[in-house]
């Protein structure tokens, strides 16, 4: 339901320009971040996600463009807005002869937290993470798991409301990323901005609500999750394998009500889209389709992320 | 460890702190070294004070414990934070570039201090058995030793951005061109003392002069740290305007101190005032220039937003007041009769300068692409093995022939200087054999070498 007040957004990017030499890294883009909202951003290597993460946190200066971030303009006054910024890169950078503790403890002094606020604070955020019990290792001897969150804690100091990660999960083993996602549903729930950005569209789609897709410096495609995938049109496809040949399901679909579009594939199944909109209407829709025809198999179809993306490139690319 | 570390330190201290105490086996190295070296030093002396109060065995050792391990460590720990780009982060937060650049640097002179604590213990133990000359002669050596540590480190946090090659290469050269220049001193000051051995060496460095030497040691260190935040700064922030601040300030304090200090110092500030400014305004202008967004609230409003921002062109544009003040000064406190210096001598001295200013840009450019951030380090310190270089070539040469050929090469003018000294020293002694220079045959052959130098430069600049 779309209200017609929209309020004001946390994150605002208005024609947006970064470029290296004769490479455009990041070439005029605009978008919006609400607060609370989880954003992931989608590319290619060399789509410039990187790059606009690093404009956004203010770690480089674009050549043009605005990036309003809680009314404040982080190009004229980056000092201002970074304390409200945690930056999370694709790989974490340990310092030598430094133990958990002293890192996450440097990060709490850096912000200015002081006595017992420090101590507090450092230990929220590494019983938050997960790493209370690596405190006296040394960073340097952390597995990629262990120092993913490490790096997630120090990103978390200071609490900052707006929380950029850039390939988050990369390198971690199922069990590491079923646990990270589980703590980036937990800052989700504390209301907190994200940005994410990730080559696993499975586990974005699982996290995020908007995606942005960039392909050489430009957004090409921006929206939901169904929006992208084509899944929020009228109707819930699904694909129909009947015994023997198709004419006689395909008649039947062409004088069904509940059902339309209905065209047969190379391997001999139907896709068709269900019209009825309750369960107990497709319920009906489904058990009149197996009782007026012979049916092996009826599966409903959910589009491809991966396909989705190559064919979103593949038609930006001929554009 | 929050007990142990108040929050009134600053972050980047205590986590420096914590590292080197981390590495106690490293400490108690190094204490073990210098700890050898003052034992050593003492044997020496009781078994031949004269030749045995050259301080070599301490100055060696401590030399390398207290000028190149402990300074050298303090920029490897930049430059790993810069290349695992660890300083992202702390861009992020509310440090400043120039309390994380501290903090290192006063980590490191802890360090120091520690070590030199332990053997200081040693050397007070034996000093007293010492005759009073020797004992502050070796108390000054070990200040030295401690003091040019500190300076030593700020250095190694000015390279922190070069290779480790580049790095190891151009911090072994200052250290020996460093320490060479304190012994020249030495040796300067027993000349003075008619070579006595018995003589307080260090009674030259006493009173207003130790101090002006301690101020002018702070503001070195000062100016090497404010161009090594580089290292951290944020992509918005002007490391051009305390360099330019500086270079003002310390030439614009010098009327002050004609007041309070003695004629021979004061010209002696003026001197040190004239090459730092020269050598800020200098490196300034080879800072990577990079957009800026001015805002109003952080630019001086009485000067141009144009001039507050780091470039070739607003170095430059900054360097004329400089050089006019500094012209009034000399104008204004220098005209006096009686100069020591001859008129062909003091020509000869301004064409080397130039000259030299001239080829360690062009070393500078042979060495970093024109958009490296190393530039300044690269032409500030790349005087050490030039200096090296011309020293060396300098005593190969045969002696009929080194005065001519010294004219030709950079760094010279110590040398000249000291060709000079002698050749009026022989004059004045009986029976010696004289020592003939002519210098107006340097000053042409330096004036060709200066003006090569800058026909070069031109064919590097228009070839981009």
């Amino acid at each position: 339901m779309t209200s017609d007040i929209m309020a004001d957004p946390l994150i605002k990017v208005t024609e947006l320009v970064r470029h290296f030499g004769a490479v455009k890294a990041v070439d005029s883009i605009s978008f919006e971040l609400q607060a609370g909202q989880s954003v992931g951003l989608i590319g290619a290597n060399g789509a410039g996600k990187t790059t606009t993460m690093r404009l956004l946190t203010t770690l480089d200066l674009p050549d043009s463009g605005e990036i309003i971030i809680n009314g404040l303009d982080a190009t004229a006054w980056p000092e201002k807005v970074r304390g409200r910024i945690g930056w999370m890169p694709d790989n974490f950078t340990p310092m030598d002869h430094t133990t958990v503790f002293d890192y996450i403890d440097f990060f709490a002094r850096a912000y200015g937290l002081t006595g017992e606020t420090r101590v507090i604070e450092v230990e929220r955020v590494l019983k938050f993470c997960g790493v209370a019990e690596l405190r006296h290792r040394f960073t340097d001897k952390l597995s990629k798991g262990q120092s993913q969150r490490v790096s997630l804690a120090r990103m978390l100091i200071g609490n900052p409301d707006f929380l950029v990660m850039d390939e988050p999960a990369a390198g971690l083993d199922p069990q590491a990323r079923l646990e990270f996602k589980q703590l980036v549903r937990e800052l989700q729930k504390q209301g907190k901005t994200l940005l994410i950005s990730s080559h696993i569209l499975s586990e974005l789609a699982e996290m995020c609500d908007v995606m942005i897709l960039m392909d050489r410096g430009h957004i090409i495609r921006r929206g939901t999750l169904a929006q992208l995938t084509g899944n929020d049109r009228q109707g819930t496809p699904y694909s129909i394998r009947p015994v023997g040949e198709a004419t006689e399901l395909l008649a039947w679909l062409a004088g069904s009500r509940d059902w339309m579009g209905a065209t047969v594939q190379s391997d001999g199944s139907v896709h068709a889209t269900c019209l009825a909109v309750s369960d107990k209407d497709t319920a009906a829709a489904l058990r009149d389709l197996c009782e007026g025809n012979e049916v092996l198999e009826v599966t409903r179809r959910i589009a491809n992320l991966e396909q989705t993306f190559v064919n979103i490139l593949q038609e930006n690319n001929h554009e | 460890m929050n007990k142990y570390f108040s929050d009134f330190l600053p972050p980047a201290l205590v986590r420096d702190l914590r590292r080197s105490l981390r590495t106690r086996g490293y400490l108690a190295m190094l204490t073990v070294f210098l700890l050898v070296a003052a034992w050593l030093q003492f044997d020496s002396i009781q078994e031949d004070p004269v030749i045995g109060e050259t301080p070599y065995p301490l100055s060696l050792i401590g030399l390398l414990v207290m000028w190149f391990i402990i300074p050298s460590r303090a920029g490897n720990s930049v430059a790993a934070d810069a290349k695992a780009k660890g300083s992202n982060f702390m861009m992020l937060t509310p440090l400043t570039s120039r309390e994380i650049v501290w903090g290192t640097w006063v980590s490191a002179v802890f360090q120091q201090l520690v070590v030199a604590g332990v053997g200081a213990l040693i050397v007070w133990w034996r000093a007293g058995t010492l005759p009073e000359p020797f004992a502050r002669n070796l108390w000054g050596c070990y200040g030295v030793l401690v003091g040019g540590g500190a300076v030593m480190s700020a250095v190694f946090l000015f390279m922190s951005q070069l290779s480790r090659f580049m790095r190891m290469l151009l911090g072994v050269s200052v250290v020996l061109v460093s320490w060479q220049v304190v012994l020249s001193l030495v040796e300067m000051a027993m000349v003075v003392r008619d070579f006595d051995p018995m003589a307080n060496f260090l009674s030259c460095f006493e009173g207003e002069s130790l101090y002006v030497i301690l101020a002018d040691t702070v503001l070195v260190i000062v100016l090497l740290l404010e161009f090594a935040r580089r290292s951290y700064a944020a992509p918005a922030e002007n490391c051009s305007r305390s360099v330019r601040v500086l270079a003002l300030l310390v030439p614009a304090s010098v009327p002050l101190l004609y007041y309070y200090l003695s004629e021979s110092v004061g010209e002696g500030q003026l001197w040190f005032a004239a090459c730092y400014s020269i050598m800020a305004c200098m490196s300034d202008a080879l800072l990577p220039t990079y957009s800026l967004v001015a805002h109003d609230k952080r630019a001086w409003p009485l000067v141009p937003a144009y001039l507050q921002v780091p470039g070739v062109g607003q170095a430059a544009l900054f360097l004329l007041p400089v050089l006019g003040l500094l012209a009034w000064l000399f104008c204004r406190y220098t005209s006096v009769a009686d100069k020591s210096l001859p008129d062909v001598y003091q020509v000869l001295l301004w064409v080397q300068m130039a000259y030299t200013l001239l080829i360690t840009l062009l070393v500078t450019d042979l060495l970093c692409k024109r958009d490296s951030v190393n530039r300044p380090v690269v032409y500030a310190l790349s005087a050490a093995p030039l200096s090296l270089l011309s020293v060396t070539v300098h005593f190969m040469v045969p002696a009929s022939l080194r005065m001519y050929v010294s004219a030709a090469l950079p760094f010279s003018y110590p040398m000249l200087l000291e060709d000079y000294a002698l050749s009026q020293y022989t004059r004045s002694v009986p029976n010696s054999e004289m020592f003939e220079v002519e210098p107006i045959w340097q000053v042409v052959i330096s004036a060709v070498a200066l003006v090569l130098t800058l026909l070069l430069l031109m064919w590097r600049g228009r070839r981009g």
